[in-house]
């Protein structure tokens, strides 16, 4: 019965990507790092499932045009001084990748495959080699990159609290997930690289219901965009990932009369190539017109790129062969794609360097915000690798010039001792509360084409669940306990969605407000900002500092698109 | 979804359990098929349970585990030359799992734990003459089955040739204090400086007339000495006993270490201390000395394992002991030879076909139709006509 205690210099929260990028700069400046990660150890998050493709800016681009065109998708709404840090440092870091062994997809003339995206006339990804292997490749490289720095790794430790000295932090808590045995962690500074969670989609994404909304507001930092999700479109029975290759390349969204109906009367100049929130909508006023199911067809992808597509390796490969076997042939049957929510795209709002307000946390990867709502396929591996490496050297060089706080273990007894009481006890099972949250979610006034009164809907289920369900919720091993804190911590971030998202009373990029279908151009541009405040979640409106920002919004991505209001009016109740 | 596991062709290396991000997977491991390195071991203790524990850091339960047949594992961590490790599965792979750096991690916590007195259960009180490796390994086991024991010893410290044998033989002497006094806290009373004398005629009657109802001798090399007095000895010299239980010539009389062999390792001889004690267990219940200790061992098949993903041995830092985070990694090393993977938590499976895509027996079938979500576009929730 002897309670592990760790020590160390630099704790970083997840494993994925930007955690091991992060703990990899860390590691130069100080003695020791610390990776707690609730998986297994090294499974590296959801990077590791990746593709592998990374939004580049290859030497031969230029940086504002990038800067203005990501401007022009996210509607104005872009955090343009860290979005110029993520694409200086991108072609570094990619480089870094190759200089770790890891090889992206070159033509036959020995070219970097790039794919351009969303339609833009600029931005695009590098994809990496073989299709399939990418994520598992970056994984691998990474690892190895870490061999003989002075960074420990833990897996399935399931971390609950962040504990503070005064408005300092001094380490964590957790547990095992696997034992129900406490850990203690004292630390110069923590790292969260953590998602910011998700409704445990059918897309690859289950495990991110993560606890970091309840980890970052408990320990004082502010959270930033959570009115943005990435909804994502998804075959309705199976995985499929390379949505944002297949699109530039002719694959196609169509109705039950075979109309490519974004093409046809929703966006003539963009048609299927268009971020995955815009084809939603489509989509959703589609069945909403009787025009319904929606199949997703590759026959216009030329011939010549099929090799490119065709899943050459990892679970795409055997998913591939097993739905062939089936008798389901995904390039040449019609197959049914439905939305969903996956993820939060909020975040924490941090500086340029990953600190926050509360001294010693910091943030990095897709546990700070970039996209808002829309996004670039393979921006989160080129985030997660530029900021990971950034707040790594800023979090390290902060740890190295400080003293170790002290750690209050009384303190975080207490904190871990509200999740431990409930291990052992009969309960509503977590699977439950995920079910029930979703199902909240579901309703397109809720998740697409958002209403007040359809979030008002949601917001009221969700405090009978939180006062019914939550405290009757019961973990009969640790298995469950650790369940049961995603499955917490996934209410708090549907609270946070639902009250952003009220707050936000007008529609702009990855934003749709049945009620405001039109942008405010009455108000400055702002932020939808959420503190806690006596335990409950406070809302505030900041201004993007504009004067500050080298583009000043004059053209939106929103505006390529007609959704006919009298059509949209359908979903107000 | 997570579909099936082919019992049959699944060899319990526990690549799923170790893949799944989403802890769908256990292993079971109780099997009558016996893993190399148990085979291997003169204590027979269970790495692969232990180390299946350890994987789900199940630290203490580990440690319990190792102390059902390794009563002081952080001297074995020292002294023992692992023979466990040499057929070790992993050996074909890449290199044997350190099980000397995971028993030296686990010694650690052990020697750190402070024990309290094990209640008394049995009247009758049992004498181990010779505080050595088979002597305190028998007092271990008899003590914490709940009878009063007096440990013998000659010298004025335990520890026999742990402690007083020729450097190479000698173990931590705060390792030793800390065990001796461990066993103190349980109950145990040690009577220091008290040579027994087992040749004179009449040391097990006089045992007798003090309560005392079994007798481990337990002192050491016997040979070209003065024979115990009363014991049938073997042609070199040494106390003839049954190998199984170390029972003597005399029914309550039982030798273990190197007073009943002509080679003893210390390890041999903690493994002797503890069969001793449970003949002793046996006999003072009324039933035969050997109940329940003839186990037969069934070895594990050897299975092609090319395919995992190889993985660097942790050697230990200070005296080969593993820090924590190294043990439990070292511990995710293991194949556990013989055990089973099973789908425990089905209701979180994502699908990632990760399981199936790492298993080395193609044993696991995961069905490429995913879990029912919500369906955004039906009439519940997209409202009116669909």
């Amino acid at each position: 019965m002897q309670a592990i205690t760790f020590k160390t210099d630099v704790l970083i929260i997840g494993g994925g990507f930007a955690g091991l990028w992060a703990a990899r700069q860390a590691s130069t400046h100080v003695k020791d790092v610390l990776i707690v990660d609730k998986g297994p150890r090294d499974w590296a998050g959801l990077g590791g499932m990746s593709g592998g493709d990374m939004i580049t800016l290859h030497e031969d681009q230029d940086i504002h045009e990038w800067l203005d065109e990501v401007v022009f998708f996210n509607d104005g709404l872009c955090d343009q001084l860290m979005m110029l840090d993520t694409l200086r440092d991108s072609l570094p870091r990619f480089h870094d990748y190759e200089a770790m062994g890891h090889t992206f997809s070159r033509d036959s003339r020995g070219r970097y495959v790039r794919i351009p995206q969303r339609g833009l006339a600029h931005v695009s990804l590098t994809t990496s080699s073989p299709t399939g292997k990418g994520g598992i490749n970056m994984r691998a490289a990474l690892l190895r990159s870490l061999e003989g720095c002075s960074v420990r790794r833990m897996g399935n430790i399931m971390i609950t609290a962040i504990t503070r000295n005064g408005n300092r932090v001094s380490g964590a808590v957790g547990f095992f997930n696997r034992s129900g045995e406490p850990v203690f962690i004292s630390a110069k500074a923590v790292l969260i690289t953590t998602g910011t969670g998700g409704w445990k989609a059918s897309y690859l994404q289950n495990s991110m219901a993560s606890g970091c909304v309840e980890l970052a507001l408990e320990a004082g930092a502010r959270l930033r965009n959570f009115e943005f999700i990435d909804n994502w479109n998804v075959p309705k029975l199976f995985a499929w990932e390379g949505q944002t290759v297949l699109l530039p390349l002719g694959g196609r969204f169509i109705n039950n009369r075979n109309e490519e109906f974004m093409a046809e009367r929703y966006s003539p100049v963009l048609g299927s190539k268009t971020d995955t929130q815009y084809n939603i909508r489509g989509m959703v006023l589609e069945v909403k017109a009787g025009r319904g199911p929606i199949v997703f067809d590759t026959s216009r992808i030329p011939a010549e790129c099929m090799e490119e597509v065709t899943p050459a390796a990892g679970w795409m490969k055997l998913n591939n062969e097993k739905l062939k076997k089936l008798g389901v042939d995904f390039f040449k049957d019609k197959i049914e794609w439905m939305p969903q929510p996956i993820a939060s795209e909020g975040g924490i709002a941090t500086e340029l360097d990953g600190s926050t307000e509360v001294e010693g946390l910091f943030a990095a990867g897709t546990a700070q915000s970039l996209p808002t709502g829309v996004y670039f396929g393979g921006l989160s591996i080129c985030h997660c690798a530029t900021s990971g490496h950034k707040t790594g050297d800023a979090i390290g060089r902060y740890a190295a010039n400080c003293e170790t706080p002290f750690f209050d273990k009384e303190q975080a007894q207490m904190l871990l001792q509200r999740e431990l009481c409930r291990l052992g006890r009969t309960g509503i099972a977590p699977k439950d509360i995920v079910r029930v949250t979703q199902e909240l979610m579901a309703p397109v006034d809720v998740c697409i084409m958002k209403s007040a009164g359809g979030l008002q809907r949601a917001l009221q289920r969700l405090e009978e669940v939180k006062h019914e369900a939550l405290p009757r919720m019961g973990a009969e091993d640790p298995h469950y306990l650790c369940k049961m804190v995603e499955a917490r911590g996934m209410l708090m971030l549907t609270e946070a969605y639902l009250r952003a998202s009220l707050e936000r009373t007008e529609s702009r990029a990855g934003h749709f407000r049945a009620d405001y279908p039109q942008r405010d151009e009455t108000s400055p541009l702002y932020w939808v900002e959420i503190r806690r405040n006596h335990g409950e979640m406070e809302l505030v409106r900041v201004p993007l500092p504009l004067d500050s920002y080298p583009v000043k919004p004059y053209r939106y991505y929103m505006d390529q698109f007609t959704f006919p209001i009298e059509e949209v009016r359908k979903f107000l109740h | 979804m997570i579909s099936s596991i082919n019992e049959e062709a699944c060899i319990g290396c526990g690549a799923c359990v170790k893949t799944c991000a989403l802890d769908v997977f256990r292993l079971d491991t109780h099997s009558d098929k016996t893993a190399p390195c148990m085979a291997a071991c003169p204590a027979r203790n269970d790495f692969r349970e232990i180390n299946a524990l350890l994987q789900q850091s199940r630290l203490d339960e580990a440690l319990d585990c190792l102390k059902r047949t390794m009563p002081f594992p952080a001297l074995a961590g020292e002294v023992c030359s692992h023979p466990c490790e040499k057929p070790c599965s992993r050996h074909r792979l890449d290199s044997s799992v350190n099980i000397r750096g995971i028993e030296a991690f686990l010694g650690k916590r052990d020697v750190a734990r402070s024990l309290r007195p094990v209640p008394r259960r049995h009247v009758f009180k049992v004498a181990v003459i010779g505080a050595g490796a088979a002597g305190l390994s028998a007092a271990w086991y008899l003590t914490e089955a709940g009878y009063p024991v007096t440990i013998f010893e000659a010298e004025a410290q335990a520890g026999g040739r742990m402690r007083y044998g020729a450097p190479e033989e000698r173990a931590d002497p705060a390792v030793l204090d800390a065990y001796a006094s461990q066993l103190q806290s349980m109950g145990a009373q040690f009577r220091y400086s008290c040579p027994l004398q087992p040749w004179r005629e009449h040391w097990l009657e006089e045992l007798e007339d003090l309560g005392f109802r079994a007798v481990v001798l337990a002192v050491g090399d016997v040979r070209g000495k003065k024979p115990p007095h009363g014991l049938a000895c073997t042609a070199s010299g040494s106390v003839r006993v049954h190998p199984l239980t170390c029972q003597t010539s005399v029914r309550t009389v039982f030798a273990a270490g190197h007073a009943a062999s002509d080679t003893s390792s210390p390890v041999q001889a903690m493994a002797a201390g503890r069969k001793a004690a449970l003949a002793i267990g046996n006999i003072l219940q009324g039933a035969n000395p050997d109940m329940g200790m003839n186990v037969r061992l069934h070895a594990v098949e050897q299975k092609d394992i090319s395919s995992l993903e190889k993985l660097e041995r942790r050697e230990g830092g200070e005296k080969g002991v593993l820090p924590l985070e190294d043990a439990l990694e070292e511990a995710v090393r293991c194949l556990t030879c013989g055990s089973k993977a099973r789908i425990a938590y089905p209701d979180d499976c994502m699908t990632c076909f990760a399981c199936e895509v790492r298993c080395p027996a193609g044993a696991i079938d995961v069905d490429p139709f995913k879990e029912f979500h919500p369906r955004h576009l039906d009439r519940r929730f997209i409202g009116g006509a669909k």
